[in-house]
């Protein structure tokens, strides 16, 4: 388990409902997951109990290596939580996943500054331990 | 931005227009508070591209329509108006999971997503981009307008930015007078059943920005998400 911390304490914890329990669970030991149909392949995130392309409820875990690229971004400069006021400008961004099929991931780009983030660009996962047994995956350029 | 090159500029004068249209209206609660391209440059950043005055007002208020058959609206005080078609939905693939817009289709994720309502729209009319005399689009943020104007078909895809900074959305004079109230950006925010208000007034000749001869005007609802849209006629 690392111990860095990109964002602060008070910001609101994950909450796993029962189909995207098994997801956490990965990140908490920093496997990142996708989730697939196992009629079709169809990929998808985030997890949820039907395929959207073919309507089957069979479905299984994905893992993924952690790298893509950068699909589209904001910049925030608002602290929409008051903590977050020593964060910003914070930038969230939205992956493709290398080797998931097209899916996208919405997470925050961290160890940079927000002006180099761009579309297209390489990252890699960096996970953002919170407590025992929750992680958050971020990304940092790759 | 990134597959057209639309500007911060060009949203800003979108949220110049619409703060001059509601310069007029009594009702508008920005209606005394004038705006230029630079003090548009100048607001704060919130979501990078959203400045401050890309940004809609939150507001509390209240609006009502009524809606009867033709028959029945023959005998109300108040002359009525035409609901020519109306049409609701999205794309396939548009809402692809509870973060609606990460995980659309590539071919629709720089769209509002608006496409597959604006053909149903027309179809049902019989009418076409060209036949609007003037239009209320749904404008939580600046550059979601122009997504909607792309999606109903009054100009090409990525020349939105452009369209709009050539004067389109102007009145008097533009091709296509747009929020003539000020919209959510400069009227109120009341989730865009205001617009269908000041369509209503279009209709009747009672807008404070009216255009003259109004014969159709379209109303919709919000781009980026499963959407809704109206076509109005003059009765």
């Amino acid at each position: 388990m690392s111990n860095q911390r990109w964002f602060p304490d008070d910001m609101p914890p994950p909450a796993a409902s029962r189909e995207t329990l098994g997801w956490w669970q990965a990140a908490a030991e920093h496997r990142l997951l996708v989730q697939r149909c196992t009629d079709c392949g169809q990929t998808r995130m985030p997890p949820g109990p039907l395929c959207p392309a073919c309507r089957s409820f069979n479905r299984a875990w994905q893992e993924v290596s952690g790298h893509g690229t950068v699909y589209t971004y904001t910049i925030v400069h608002r602290a929409y939580v008051p903590s977050l006021a020593d964060t910003l400008p914070y930038v969230v961004i939205v992956v493709e996943l290398d080797g998931s099929g097209g899916v996208r991931l919405t997470s925050n780009l961290v160890d940079a500054d927000s002006a180099v983030v761009h579309v297209g660009m390489a990252v890699e996962v960096a996970w953002e331990d919170l407590g025992p047994g929750v992680a958050v995956p971020r990304f940092r350029p790759a | 931005m990134h597959l057209y090159g639309t500007t911060s500029e060009q949203m800003g004068h979108i949220a110049v227009t619409f703060r001059t249209h509601a310069a007029r209206n009594p009702r508008a609660v920005m209606g005394q508070r004038p705006m230029t391209l630079a003090d548009h440059q100048a607001s704060p950043m919130i979501a990078d591209p959203f400045r401050l005055f890309d940004c809609c007002l939150e507001s509390d208020g209240a609006c009502a329509v009524v809606v009867t058959t033709a028959e029945r609206a023959r005998d109300c005080r108040r002359r009525p108006v035409a609901l020519l078609a109306s049409a609701q939905g999205t794309v396939r693939g548009y809402g692809w999971g509870p973060f609606a817009t990460v995980n659309i289709p590539d071919e629709s994720f720089a769209t509002g997503g608006g496409t597959g309502v604006a053909r149903r729209l027309w179809a049902q009319a019989g009418l076409n981009p060209g036949d609007v005399d003037v239009a209320q689009i749904y404008d939580h943020f600046s550059g979601l307008v122009i997504l909607s104007l792309e999606d109903f078909g009054f100009c090409a895809r990525g020349e939105g930015g452009p369209f709009v900074a050539g004067g389109a959305l102007a009145w008097p004079d533009g091709v296509l007078p747009t929020n003539t109230h000020g919209g959510s950006l400069s009227e109120a925010y009341i989730h865009g059943l205001n617009h269908v208000v000041e369509g209503v007034r279009q209709l009747r000749g009672e807008s404070t920005c009216q255009v003259d001869g109004a014969d159709v005007c379209l109303v919709t609802s919000a781009a980026g998400v499963p959407t809704s849209a109206l076509l109005l006629g003059r009765q």
